[in-house]
């Protein structure tokens, strides 16, 4: 018998696979990597500029920054969350997951730093 | 076609940041490159929540101990994400190769961790209340 998965308005498309759409899973996870970058960042910015050396704020704000930006990239790429058919070599963000690793070494680093100036102050 | 080379792996060989690891290998089915990311993701957002618990800790909360506390969340927070990418590039260059994926000794140093500050707060709060 004929059983291919009908929805409510018609034919599953084509971008619907079998075990789910990873694609849109990681496009999602960009997202709310992109947010919790924001959150950490207005979080860092409040705390050096209140109470730590608040040259540091800009650091805090460049973050927040990149983490719209990422947030704007993860939102709007058509690529991640709409063509998972696209050639495999394209599919591994490298340039990306590598500044994301970096950074945010650099901001748990900042933030000990800071942390140990806070505490002996 | 990606080249199928193997490249050595030899301690002094493997670089602070880890090479792309598309040089080698074939291309995994890309749910499988997908998932990796998807881990990396997940470890970088753990990192990002420990750095803002830990900033919290710190200027926020006021009992004895407190700081230590937060100290210990940011040093979660740094080892996190100092070895996301290192692991993500490990992973992904494994699947290319046909390889296992190695072993990590990060999700028990993270279990014993949150396990660590979540008994060191609790007995820091109960002293702190008498």
């Amino acid at each position: 018998m004929h059983s291919e998965p009908v929805g409510i308005f018609g034919p599953q498309p084509h971008n619907r696979t079998g075990d789910g759409v990873p694609h849109e899973r990681t496009g999602l996870a960009w997202q709310r990597t992109a947010i919790a970058a924001i959150v950490a960042g207005v979080a860092f910015t409040r705390v050096v500029t209140t109470q730590g050396p608040a040259v540091l704020g800009l650091a805090g704000i460049v973050w927040v920054l990149g983490g719209g930006m990422l947030l704007n990239w993860a939102a709007s790429n058509d690529s991640l969350l709409r063509d998972p058919q696209r050639p495999a070599a394209s599919v591994p963000q490298v340039a990306l997951t590598r500044v994301v690793g970096v950074s945010t070494t650099a901001l748990a680093l900042l933030s000990l730093v800071v942390a140990l100036i806070l505490t002996l102050r | 076609m990606a080249s199928t080379e193997k490249q050595s792996s030899s301690p002094a060989d493997v670089p602070v940041i880890p090479r792309d690891p598309r040089t080698v290998g074939q291309e995994p089915d890309y749910r499988f490159t997908l998932a990796n990311e998807r881990t990396f993701l997940a470890w970088v957002r753990t990192a990002l929540a420990m750095t803002a618990a830990g900033l919290g800790t710190i200027s926020i909360l006021d009992f004895n101990g407190s700081d230590l506390l937060g100290f210990a969340l940011l040093t979660l927070s740094l080892a996190t994400a100092a070895t996301s990418y290192g692991r993500w590039a490990a992973n992904e260059r494994a699947m290319r190769l046909g390889e296992s994926l190695p072993p990590s000794r990060l999700p028990q140093l993270m279990a014993a961790g949150t396990l660590g500050v979540a008994v060191v707060a609790t007995v820091l709060l109960i002293a702190d209340a008498f």
